[in-house]
C-alpha cells in the first residue's frame, strides 16, 4: 500500500507547475534589487512628497530589507537568529565620481563591495540604525543599509548584464531553489545601449533558470508626478503610449501564479496569467506595494 | 504521536506543540513569522489542559503576560531584529478536545489544526477542514496581542474502539488528500511508523503520492 505513494510521477508533476519551492536554509532564495542612481533620482518623488526619489527607493528598500530580516528571524535555543534562506544583492547604477558609467555593489561599511550577502550576514552588518519614513508618529529605528546617491547616467544595460553574471553563478550552485528574482527601479530612459540591445540582455538574464523556473525580472518606474501610470498591466493597451513605457514592458517577466494570489491580496484584482512584473510613472505607495509583493510577500509566503 | 520538523530545522525548533492530561488533548502550532511561538503554544496548550479556555479574554490576557515575561528574560535585546520581534507579539493556532466518562467530546479550535474521527479505520468526520483546499498560508491565529475571536466549537460521541486523530496542518492537508484518493490516511501512518517515522515523512515530503508539504509534522492518535 505504502510503495503506491511514493514515484517519480510526483516530482514531474512539480517540474511542470514551477515556482512552487520554499525558500529555506538548505535551497535559499536570490533576489537582486538594481536601483537607478542617475542624476535625475535628485528630484522629488512625485508632487507633494518632501523626499526624492533616490531618497524614496533608498528609504523603502531599507525598510523591505528589515522585514525580510524580521520575517526570518526565529528563536533558537532562546537566542533569536536571523535565517539564511535568502541571499541579497543591491547594485545601483549611474556614474561614479569620475563621471564615468558604473555599476557597483550598494552596500557599504563592512559589507562594501559584496557582490551578493547572506541574509544573517545583512542582519548584522548595516550602516547604521535610523529613522524610517516621513511620517513622525510611526517613524521607528531600523537598520539602513543602502544610502541615496543621483549622479550621471543611466546604464541600466550594464546593469542588466551584471544581474545575468550574478544570477548565472549562483543558479550554478542552487539548481533545486526558486529562480532568481531580479528587481529593478528607475526613474528614466536607458542610455548605455540601444533598446533591441536591452531587450536581447534582458533576454539572457531571464533565459536562467533552475529547476523551479526561470528568472523573473520586474521593472519599475518611478513617478515624477505627471504623466499616466500603470500598475501590474496585462496587456500594451493598459500602458502609457511612451517607449521607455514600452520597453520595460517587454522585458518584464509575467506573474507566476503565487504572485498573483499576492497582488490580489493586496487588492489587485485584475491580475491573470498574462499580468507582468511592471509598474510604470507609479507614485510611492503602489511602489511600495511593488516591493513588497515581489520581496517580503513572496519570501514570507514561501517557506 | 508523531512529530517530525520541517527539514531545516532541528527537533528543538519544531514549533508545533502537544500536551495531554487525563480526557483532555491539545496541540497547537506557533506561527513561523513570529518569535516566541513554540512559547506561546504551550502556554496555550498548558492553559487549555488545566482546564482553562484560552479564548476567553482574562485567561488570555494572563497567558500573554506570561509570554511577554518569558521572551523578555530569554531573548537579548542587544540584536534589533531580536528586540523588535517581541515587539510584534507571537501567534498560534490552537486545537483542544476533551473526552468525557461517555466518550462524548467537545472540540475548540482556532486555524488549520484538524481533528480526524475513524471508526472501524474509516474516516468518518474531519473538522474544522473538510476539504484539501480549504489549507492556505494565512490560517486564523491567536495572536499575544490582539483579543481573541470566538473559536469553532465541534461537539460529538465516539463509540469504544473509534479512533480520533488531532494533526498539524502538513499533515491534517496531506491526510485529507489522500483520503480522497481512496486511501487509508490512519493505516497508513500506522503501517509508515513502523520502520521509522522520519524516514517515512522524509519520503513523503521528497516523493510522495500526495506529496507532503515540508513543514512541522505533529499528529496524535487517541485510541478509545
Amino acid at each position: 500500500m505504502i510503495r503506491r505513494l511514493f514515484g517519480a510521477d510526483a516530482n514531474i508533476a512539480n517540474r511542470n507547475i514551477g515556482y512552487s519551492k520554499s525558500m529555506s536554509s538548505n535551497e535559499p532564495g536570490l533576489i537582486i534589487i538594481l536601483i537607478d542612481q542617475s542624476g535625475s533620482m535628485k528630484n522629488r518623488c512625485g508632487s507633494g512628497s518632501k523626499q526624492s526619489k533616490a531618497e524614496c527607493i533608498a528609504s523603502n528598500v531599507n525598510r523591505v530589507l528589515a522585514e525580510l530580516c524580521l520575517r526570518n528571524t526565529k528563536d533558537v535555543g532562546g537566542v533569536p537568529q536571523v535565517k539564511s534562506r535568502i541571499d541579497i544583492s543591491i547594485f545601483g547604477y549611474g556614474c561614479d565620481a569620475d563621471d564615468r558609467r558604473a555599476v557597483r555593489s550598494a552596500f557599504g561599511g563592512a559589507l562594501d563591495g559584496k557582490s551578493i550577502v547572506k541574509l544573517p550576514d545583512l542582519a548584522q552588518n548595516y550602516l547604521r540604525l535610523g529613522e524610517q519614513g516621513e511620517n513622525d508618529k510611526c517613524s521607528i529605528s531600523l537598520p539602513i543599509w543602502v544610502e541615496p546617491k543621483a549622479i550621471g547616467a543611466t546604464p541600466m544595460g550594464a546593469a542588466l548584464s551584471k544581474a545575468a553574471e550574478i544570477a548565472e553563478e549562483w543558479v550554478s550552485t542552487h539548481r533545486t531553489s526558486f529562480p532568481p528574482l531580479i528587481l529593478n527601479f528607475t526613474d528614466g530612459e536607458v542610455n548605455d545601449v540601444t533598446p533591441k540591445k536591452l531587450k536581447k540582455i534582458a533576454d539572457c538574464l531571464t533565459s536562467i533558470s533552475t529547476d523551479d523556473g526561470a528568472a523573473l525580472l520586474f521593472n519599475c518606474h518611478i513617478s515624477s508626478g505627471k504623466g499616466d501610470s500603470c500598475m501590474l498591466p496585462s496587456s500594451k493597451d493598459e500602458i502609457p503610449a511612451e517607449v521607455s513605457a514600452s520597453l520595460l514592458f517587454d522585458i518584464s517577466s509575467s506573474l507566476p501564479r503565487l504572485m498573483q494570489q499576492l497582488a490580489r491580496a493586496r487588492g489587485f484584482a485584475q491580475v491573470d496569467d498574462n499580468t507582468r512584473g511592471f509598474a510604470y510613472n507609479i507614485d510611492v505607495t503602489n511602489f511600495i506595494h511593488f516591493l513588497q509583493i515581489g520581496t517580503v510577500g513572496l519570501a514570507g509566503s514561501l517557506g | 504521536m508523531i512529530c517530525v520538523p520541517k527539514s531545516e530545522k532541528s527537533l528543538e525548533e519544531c514549533e508545533d506543540v502537544y500536551g495531554s492530561l487525563g480526557f483532555r488533548f491539545a496541540i497547537s502550532d506557533g506561527a513561523t513569522e513570529y518569535i516566541g511561538s513554540q512559547l506561546w503554544a504551550r502556554t496555550l496548550i498548558t492553559s487549555f489542559l488545566h482546564g482553562f479556555d484560552p479564548f476567553d479574554a482574562h485567561v488570555w490576557e494572563f497567558n500573554s503576560r506570561q509570554w511577554e515575561i518569558a521572551c523578555k528574560s530569554l531573548y537579548s535585546s542587544s540584536s534589533w531584529f531580536g528586540g523588535e520581534k517581541i515587539k510584534k507579539g507571537s501567534a498560534a493556532t490552537f486545537l483542544g478536545i476533551v473526552f468525557n466518562d461517555n466518550l462524548n467530546f467537545r472540540a475548540v479550535a482556532i486555524g488549520d489544526s484538524c481533528a480526524f474521527h475513524f471508526r472501524e479505520g474509516k474516516l468518518i468526520n474531519s473538522w474544522p477542514m473538510t476539504d484539501p483546499g480549504e489549507f492556505n498560508s494565512n490560517p486564523t491565529l491567536l495572536f499575544t496581542n490582539h483579543t481573541p475571536a470566538r473559536p469553532l466549537v465541534w461537539q460529538g460521541s465516539c463509540l469504544k474502539n473509534d479512533s480520533v486523530v488531532i494533526a498539524t496542518d502538513a499533515l491534517s492537508k496531506w491526510m485529507m488528500e489522500l483520503n480522497a484518493t481512496g486511501d487509508n490516511p490512519l493505516a497508513i501512518l500506522k503501517e509508515g511508523s513502523k520502520d521509522g517515522m522520519n524516514q517515512f515523512i522524509y519520503d513523503l515530503r521528497k516523493s510522495g503520492k500526495p506529496k507532503l508539504d515540508d513543514d512541522d509534522v505533529l499528529a496524535v492518535l487517541i485510541q478509545l
